[in-house]
């Protein structure tokens, strides 16, 4: 054991010229943190022994104070005003002004160890608390070591943690059964990866949008990874689809994709990206219960059979021309609103041409996967649930369509109570689109799609 | 290896919270003014009693002293008195429709200190029929606020205001025996802790006297005399402020990082992009070491992530990822104000918005005896509505103490301070001011048998600047 500890603080200390404390000592080692402050203390003293100043230390000092303290407390009034006391009651309590019982927890390095120890009147202890390459100056680097301690040690259940560590043993202590939380991986950093090339490919996007989708796909799969994990494979077949069918004709994707379930959601979606224009707004980052969202939706979808799943392939199809008309009208807006004054204006006669020859495409295949719109509610929902990853993805189908501005508010739509008039407007914007359908593509997605569904769908099969 | 050394076990104590400040419904569609008239109707008739008691039959100049229903039947001339609430009309405290009026005009003045002044303020006493101002010696030293429910005794003046001879209020409520006391001194001493503004503020250094305090209270750091100690803390209660204000920090980051984008997107309202989760973070990693080893009452207060108006309720669970397993056992989050039974011992406190408001009315700054005032004014939180934000209540004044406590804690002030007071009727309350902890480095003990209070300070000593 004792070649552990000094191999283990030789390493840590002289090679790494890291601090360690006992806390951190006694978790490395599961050891009892008595026994990791003389750890520590013997080795602070070998290697000073070897070399003198080749190790350093700071102390943990416990006594009780001088007196001086408490002489500070003593209730004056600041201003000098006298007071006039009024009621008995006062007068009684006055005198009850009895002595407080102080004590002193101090850290100290080694150089002020003297002048702790001078500052107390009584030494309850004196006890090592981290040993480390040199003469400190500022403590901070001892709390980014307790700081450490947390990240790196999973938390023990407390009888365990009493009987290897010594903490105070509370038996009463009951931990609730339930998932562990999440591992906190530093979300928010990665969903504003993600978010970038996102932004970026619709300008690119007038040919085949390969490149993109595949970038955009696979920093999102990377996202993914820490939920989905089982779902890696499909997804990465997915990718596998991804430039083929996305530089041939968008409509085409969801068929050929039979197989992959929720992921297919998710692929239905990406294609659609480059459609997006660049809409410089920030997005917002997904910050932790986004993340459970997610969690939520994954397990909600993941039990939906294969039919559900084509239909719903085919409902978003469908869904994205919508949602593709309405950005179209809310890029309009916005321009009006002149909140975003730059890139857009260019950019839509893009996104139209484009949007229009694959739409043309893709009404004669798609044919059969035309879902009964009643049946869509669940799937919409679902989809739904995907936009609260929202930003990344405005494209996804769904959400958008029955109410998401959400490009814009990212976060009012996870509340349920999202302001109504952002929502109302989009709604209003998709109802007059439908009534008129200036657009070629919708209209053929229009008549195409809803009719022939279900049945077509099981011929497939 | 562990056989080596004690292993020590916590002491238990029995905890029962008190729901009263919970809110089941969140309606904030309502007036304020119920609040005054619940509050009148249920202190009036304590208030009354005891005027009756102090003034039936006494004689002043050979007048007898007349009781009068209500401020307007106040007769001029006529030695009476009279029960109703305070209301202080000062020109310095805070006024919204001023606001507004100013708004048009250069930046706000800086928030006030104090709104007393000595010169300008009135102080009238109000009731359902009306308002009547009053004046004399006797009540511009009282130190009164806004919203305490007093009787005043006097006669009113030519010029139609108060002339107050001797004032009464309504006192501490009664309070019920200790159930818990031992007849003999126990030898296990059973302590609750108290910390208040621990200011988390989810910088990469956390202050290094957190670390000691949760070290301290696991029973990690020390000597098995100084571990034996801190396992006959039972509790801890933390009165509010856990998180340090949030600055402007992370919006500064956001900025600096993105000035560019800056100018594209304005967005109104709260910017979602600001959100900092680190603190909070932060916050649940201790608490849940803390919570495997100790039982912590959670209080939000000022600073924390809760409603911003009195009473604060619990902080929701979600935001302690890790700590939240243990709630229904060690993880108690609650509300502000907050009052419970420990072992028998009846706890009440704040995480001190209610004593910082009365400060700014009351000349002085003794806190221990603002704290008594409010106890004697048996009102929490007196000036909410006024100056303090607070729920519109429509059935029931919360604020108002229908029970005396043994404790009573204030969170969040400068400094620590204890003294035991006195009812009139043999009750006995301890007061404490509990530090910042961010500032002062104090954790304050409770001797739950003797209420004696025991300070423990976290120091660091460093060569360095």
């Amino acid at each position: 054991m004792s070649t552990d500890y000094s191999s283990f603080l030789a390493a840590r200390v002289l090679n790494d010229q890291k601090l360690v404390t006992y806390r951190l000592l006694s978790r490395e080692l599961e050891i009892h943190v008595n026994k990791a402050k003389e750890y520590l203390a013997a080795f602070h003293e070998t290697e000073n022994s070897k070399r003198q100043g080749s190790c350093h230390a700071t102390y943990l000092v416990t006594g009780i104070p001088k007196p001086l303290v408490q002489t500070s407390r003593s209730k004056t009034d600041k201003d000098d005003d006298t007071y006039m006391e009024s009621s008995p009651v006062l007068q009684a309590t006055q005198t009850e002004d009895e002595e407080v019982k102080t004590s002193t927890v101090i850290l100290a390095t080694e150089e002020e160890l003297e002048g702790a120890k001078e500052s107390l009147k009584e030494i309850t202890s004196i006890h090592i608390y981290s040993v480390e390459p040199g003469p400190i100056k500022d403590l901070l680097a001892v709390s980014d070591a307790s700081t450490e301690l947390y990240s790196r040690f999973p938390t023990l259940d407390a009888a365990k943690k009493s009987k290897i560590y010594g903490t105070t043993l509370n038996k009463y202590v009951k931990k609730r059964d339930g998932a562990p939380p999440p591992p906190p991986p530093p979300q928010p950093t990665k969903s504003s990866t993600y978010v970038v090339p996102v932004k970026k490919e619709p300008l690119v996007s007038t040919t085949p949008v390969a490149t993109p989708t595949t970038a955009s796909k696979d920093t999102k799969k990377d996202v993914k990874k820490d939920f989905f994990g089982s779902i890696k494979a499909k997804d990465a077949q997915k990718q596998g689809h991804a430039p083929e069918s996305t530089s041939s004709s968008k409509a085409k994707i969801p068929l050929k994709r039979g197989q992959s379930d929720l992921m297919s959601s998710f692929s239905n979606a990406q294609p659609k990206k480059p459609k997006q224009p660049a809409k410089e707004k920030t997005p917002p980052p997904p910050s932790d219960f986004m993340d459970v969202d997610d969690d939520d939706e994954l397990a909600e979808a993941e039990p939906i059979d294969e039919e559900t799943r084509a239909a719903d392939r085919a409902r978003q199809e469908e869904l994205r021309k919508k949602r593709e008309e309405e950005e179209e009208e809310l890029r309009r807006m916005m321009d009006e609103e002149d909140d975003e004054p730059i890139v857009t204006e260019p950019k839509k006669p893009v996104v139209e041409s484009v949007e229009s020859p694959e739409e043309a495409m893709a009404s004669p295949v798609e044919e059969s996967p035309a879902p009964a719109p009643s049946a869509s509610a669940p799937g919409r929902r679902k989809v739904k649930r995907k936009v609260t990853k929202k930003v990344r993805s405005k494209d996804e189908s769904g959400y958008i369509v029955t109410r998401e501005v959400t490009e814009w508010e990212e976060y009012s739509e996870d509340d349920i109570p999202a302001p109504a008039k952002p929502a109302a407007k989009p709604n209003a914007f998709s109802a007059m689109k439908q009534a008129s359908s200036s657009q070629k593509g919708k209209k053929a997605a229009g008549e195409g799609g809803p009719k022939r569904d279900i049945a077509s769908f099981f011929q497939r099969k | 290896m562990a056989s080596e050394t004690p292993v020590f076990e916590r002491q238990q104590t029995v905890y029962e919270t008190d729901p009263q400040f919970q809110l089941d419904t969140h309606s904030y569609q309502t007036q304020y003014v119920d609040i005054y008239f619940l509050r009148l109707a249920k202190l009036k008739r304590i208030v009354e009693a005891h005027g009756r008691e102090r003034w039936d039959n006494v004689e002043v100049h050979g007048e007898p002293v007349r009781r009068v229903e209500r401020v307007l039947d106040v007769r001029q001339g006529e030695l009476c008195w009279v029960a109703g609430t305070i209301y202080m009309e000062m020109p310095l405290k805070p006024n919204v429709l001023e606001d507004i009026a100013k708004d048009h005009f250069i930046s706000a003045p800086p928030p006030r200190q104090k709104y007393r002044d000595f010169e300008k303020d009135k102080i009238v006493i109000e009731d359902e029929s009306g308002r009547l101002q009053l004046t004399g010696s006797k009540i511009q030293t009282e130190d009164l606020v806004t919203g305490c429910v007093v009787g005043v005794m006097g006669t009113e003046t030519a010029n139609g205001e108060f002339e107050v001879i001797d004032m009464v209020l309504p006192e501490l409520p009664p309070q019920q025996e200790r159930s818990n006391l031992p007849k003999t001194p126990s030898q296990q001493k059973k302590y609750v802790a108290f910390v208040s503004g621990l200011g988390i503020t989810g910088n990469i250094h956390e202050s290094i006297e957190t670390h000691l305090l949760v070290e301290y209270l696991l029973g990690e750091a020390g000597s098995p005399e100084d571990n034996s100690k801190s396992s006959s803390i039972s509790r801890l209660i933390v009165a509010g402020n856990s998180l340090s204000e949030p600055h402007a920090q992370a919006a500064d980051d956001a900025a600096a990082a993105s000035p560019s984008r800056a100018t594209k997107s304005k967005k109104y309202g709260y910017d979602a992009t600001s959100y900092n989760a680190k603190p909070t973070t932060v916050l649940d990693t201790i608490l849940s070491d803390l919570c495997a080893s100790i039982s912590v009452t959670l209080m939000p207060g000022e600073t924390d992530p809760a409603n911003a108006s009195l009473p604060q309720q619990k902080m929701h669970p979600t935001m302690f990822p890790t700590a939240k397993y243990y709630s229904g056992s060690t993880f108690i989050p609650s509300t502000n104000p907050h009052s419970c039974e420990i072992d028998g011992v009846r706890f009440l406190g704040t995480s001190g918005q209610t004593i910082d408001d009365v400060f700014k009315y009351v000349d002085g700054d003794d806190r221990l005896e603002m704290m008594e005032r409010t106890l004697r004014w048996r009102l929490v939180a007196p000036t909410a509505p006024d100056t303090l934000w607070c729920y519109p209540f429509q059935d029931d004044d919360q604020f108002v103490i229908e029970k005396c406590p043994h404790v009573y804690f204030v969170g969040n002030q400068p400094e620590f301070g204890t003294r035991l007071t006195h009812g009139l009727n043999n009750q006995v309350v301890r007061l404490i001011t509990i530090p910042k902890f961010s500032e002062t480095g104090e954790l304050v003990l409770l001797d739950l048998e003797t209420l004696e209070c025991e300070v423990i300070s976290f120091k660091s000593r460093s060569s360095g600047v």
